[in-house]
């Protein structure tokens, strides 16, 4: 039942994330951007369950994530995949408990899970490279403040029921 | 010790006799000093009393204005909560109303639609409304508030339908300057956000003569859109390049009429009504045709 509840609850952080994305953001939108809440999980995710795990966490998220955008089905897909199989490849070379870890790697995950978004949603066409970047870099920074956040509100909430979210970086080789 | 307390007794008694028995001058006297003696003790004692009176009172006074308190913080708590649900509703209702009114005058059939969903992506300025194919919505219809267009429809399902909003840079709209009478290509800008404004007017004639908040209106043309339907206001002139200064035409920045990010109710326009009824929305004036002679000379 432990090994469930943390994916569960994962799941049921991601539709939340997603519910808040369709409404709040819109409404409340700082440094002039809507808030990308899910690429930060993502790497929480990553570094949270192992690989099979994330991989299935971070297509439902995407497919729960296209499915009320305009964007083409799936369009979110590949870049959170991507994210994710990086991010747990690449676990056992973070050290998880440290802040600048959680910040750059949501950084980073913000950044390229948006750079792919903006080539898979077709406006490359409409709207250059140029003038999307400051954009992308202002969200990619939120996103390792999120991430930041996250880690530190999900494992107190996972160690507050017994859990321990952090056990891959201890069984890690 | 018992005759000492005998003694003590008797003498007593005797003093008290003696007390009886003295002329009332001086009885007055003694009893007006012992009096005098006492007096503050007594005085000490009904203040005390007092005191102890008002304490209770108080205590008591208190106590009923605690519960009294408790009862109209209560009492306040829920005017307040029934004045913001009253306020809330005739805020709805006004809306409501002037929604119905605006339906009525319209020259259009319109459908009410609520906006149940905003896209989660930065990428794509979409909002998803409570009406679809079993309403009669099909793809390619103009959605519009009271203040002014909204976008199209771009999906349709059995009972939902998702808007683009013009806004987003996929949303290209047939656009018309009332006042100078030019045309133009109205499309998104929310992704560059070039000039601060959430639309480019494209195309317009580099003569044009426009003024800041200059309407912007549909022009018709294309057929998705309406005639006569408020797009936005000018903000400003997209400065050209040096390269650009040859160039046929010039660009507009446009602020939307609507407030996109906080629509919650909104019309599908789904065909034109019946002959007979009256129309509402601002009557767009004859195309005027752009005759090189009409045109002023190039500064």
């Amino acid at each position: 039942m432990n090994r469930l509840l943390i994916p569960f609850s994962l799941v049921a952080v991601a539709i939340l994330l997603v519910a808040l994305q369709c409404t709040v953001t819109w409404r409340w939108s700082p440094w002039g951007v809507r808030l990308e809440l899910l690429p930060p999980l993502l790497v929480y995710m990553a570094f949270t369950v192992n690989l099979p795990t994330a991989f299935f966490l971070g297509a439902f998220s995407a497919l729960l994530y296209d499915s009320l955008s305009a964007g083409a089905m799936g369009a979110s897909v590949i870049p959170y995949l991507v994210n994710v199989t990086l991010f747990s490849a690449l676990r056992p070379i973070f050290f998880r408990s440290r802040l600048s870890t959680r910040f750059f790697n949501g950084v980073i995950a913000g950044f390229f899970t948006l750079l792919l978004q903006w080539l898979f949603s077709g406006k490359a066409v409409a709207v250059p490279f140029g003038a999307v970047l400051p954009k992308i870099l202002r969200l990619a920074t939120l996103c390792g403040l999120l991430s930041v956040a996250y880690f530190l509100v999900l494992d107190a909430a996972f160690r507050a029921s017994g859990l321990n979210p952090g056990r891959f970086e201890e069984d890690a080789p | 010790m018992r005759k000492r307390s005998l003694l003590a007794a008797a003498g007593l008694l005797v003093i008290l006799l003696v007390i009886i028995r003295l002329q009332v001058p001086f009885a007055l006297r003694v009893k007006d000093a012992l009096s005098e003696g006492f007096l503050p003790f007594i005085e000490f004692s009904t203040r005390f009393q007092g005191s102890l009176q008002e304490l209770s009172q108080r205590t008591k006074r208190y106590t009923r204005l605690q519960v009294e308190n408790t009862d109209l913080r209560r009492q306040l708590s829920e005017l307040s909560s029934r004045v913001a649900e009253a306020s809330e509703l005739e805020r709805e209702n006004r809306n409501f109303r002037a929604m119905l009114d605006f339906k009525n005058r319209s020259e259009f059939k319109l459908i009410p639609a609520r906006v149940i969903e905003r896209d989660p992506s930065n990428w794509w300025s979409s909002v998803l409304v409570d009406r679809g194919a079993s309403d009669g919505v099909t793809r390619e219809l103009p959605v519009l508030t009271m203040d002014g267009l909204v976008g199209k429809v771009i999906e349709v399902m059995q009972n939902n339908a998702r808007v683009l909003l013009i806004i987003d840079e996929n949303c290209k709209v047939s656009g018309w300057l009332k006042e100078s009478g030019y045309y133009g290509i109205v499309q998104g800008n929310v992704l560059s956000g070039r000039g601060g404004a959430q639309c480019r007017m494209l195309f317009v004639d580099r003569f044009a003569q426009l003024q800041p908040n200059d309407k912007v209106y549909t022009s018709g043309l294309g057929g998705v859109f309406p005639k006569g339907i408020l797009i936005g206001n000018v903000t400003s002139v997209a400065p050209a390049g040096d390269s650009r200064k040859a160039a046929l035409y010039q660009s507009l920045y446009v602020t939307p009429a609507v407030d996109l990010a906080r629509i919650d109710e909104v019309f599908i326009g789904v065909g034109a009504k019946p002959q007979g009824t009256p129309a509402a929305l601002p009557a767009a004036p004859p195309v005027r045709p752009r005759l090189r002679s009409q045109r002023p000379s190039a500064p």
